[in-house]
């Protein structure tokens, strides 16, 4: 999912830094441990860490292959400083892995920072009054398939205003249903483990405590 | 020096909390995985996990989220057998006998990717791979460019002057990412004792 180099108008490509910048500075914002930040960065580089190694985890697909990123997990173990480790992830990976490109670094940023905030405000849902407490799992798995999807769209409306056909956003849905059902499994059984404990490890959670 | 030495020895404490050896092991016995002990290396995921969680309250979430990434890293290595770690980047492989070869760069051939074949500049050719990844020019025709591009946003090129450009393989690019921010992990941890 990480659009290469020489793909974009550089329209889109100055759009995709702008909004990169953008979701950057709304996370640091709304997170509200801004004065508690240095305790967190443990956190958040565990979390890096396997956002950074998940997308070697290939799944051939048709005609290409996929890769987890596990975007939705970030967003719901991180809230709105997921942006922060969706972007040092996205750097890393371009320079030892040569995924995506420098040009379009910003696009896809925004792209998979947009996915994690929707996984994040999503998984909130939890403690509403439609929700039953025990359905958190399965709303794991929605926010999971959600980010997943707002990943697929936001990667397709950049493509489409560079000239690729909308369809584009068809196929790149079709190969990644896979991804969602294991990645959302995988997300929700973490879910499970980690609220089971007496520490919390969901972002609202710590914020209660805070 | 005496704060080098204590940074140390948080370290050394960090990763004894994790359990290094036992990871270590852990992945020696992954890379001789055949199909018939896939239980065994459940097993020994789930006694991680147990391990893990009665880990005191610093060590358990980082443990949790190296469990995910091993799991994973086991489930890649189940699923591939002994091969090097996969990754999706399109590459040209070159021109020979007058056909373009296209794949990922796990090896598997790239299928209905579009070839854009140029010379100065303009676009000579325009053709899709085959099954093999494979796509024929037209006898004699020049080129000094090719682009190959599919509708997932890959994309490669390949030029004539093209040299052997130093490709840092997957597992040390790996490793030094995971290094460089489990340190940051445990340097912020060490900060904050």
């Amino acid at each position: 999912m990480h659009i290469a180099d020489g793909l974009l108008e550089p329209e889109v490509v100055a759009a995709g830094f702008a909004l990169s910048a953008a979701l950057a500075v709304y996370s640091l914002k709304n997170s509200q441990d801004r004065e508690n930040f240095s305790a967190l960065v443990p956190r958040i580089s565990m979390v890096t860490a396997a956002l950074f190694i998940s997308s070697l985890l290939n799944i051939p697909v048709g005609p290409t292959t996929v890769h987890f990123s596990f975007v939705g997990l970030a967003g719901i173990l991180l809230g709105p400083l997921s942006v922060l480790a969706v972007i040092v992830s996205l750097i890393m990976q371009l320079l030892l892995f040569n995924h995506g490109g420098f040009s379009t670094l910003g696009m896809n940023a925004a792209n998979f920072a947009l996915a994690a905030l929707t996984a994040h405000y999503l998984f909130q849902l939890r403690r509403s009054q439609l929700f039953r407490q025990s359905w958190h799992k399965y709303l794991a798995f929605l926010a999971v398939a959600a980010a997943t999807l707002v990943k697929i769209a936001g990667a397709s409306l950049a493509l489409y205003y560079s000239g690729f056909p909308a369809g584009v956003g068809l196929s790149l849905t079709a190969v990644h249903l896979p991804i969602i059902l294991a990645e959302g499994l995988l997300t929700a059984a973490v879910v499970i483990i980690l609220m089971k404990g007496k520490r919390v490890f969901i972002y609202e959670e710590i914020q209660d405590l805070v | 020096m005496k704060k080098y030495r204590i940074l140390f020895k948080y370290i050394m404490k960090l990763l004894l909390k994790l359990r290094v050896n036992y990871i270590l092991n852990f992945f020696k016995n992954v890379s001789q995985v055949t199909a018939k002990n896939v239980s065994q290396v459940t097993t020994r995921i789930i006694t991680l996990q147990i391990i893990s969680l009665k880990r005191s309250a610093a060590g358990i979430f980082p443990g949790l989220l190296l469990l995910l990434i091993l799991a994973l890293t086991a489930i890649l290595v189940l699923f591939s057998g002994s091969a090097p770690v996969q990754a999706h980047e399109l590459l040209i492989e070159g021109v020979t006998e007058g056909k373009v070869s296209a794949s990922f760069d796990d090896g598997t051939p790239a299928i209905q990717v579009d070839i854009l074949v140029y010379h100065e500049g303009e676009l000579q050719y325009e053709g899709r791979t085959d099954r093999q990844g494979a796509l024929e020019l037209p006898e004699g025709m020049e080129w000094d460019k090719i682009e190959a591009r599919d509708n997932y946003g890959h994309r490669a090129l390949y030029t004539e002057e093209e040299e052997d450009t130093f490709r840092l393989p997957r597992w040390a690019g790996a490793l030094i990412g995971l290094s460089f921010l489990l340190l940051l992990a445990a340097f912020s941890g060490y900060r904050q004792k």
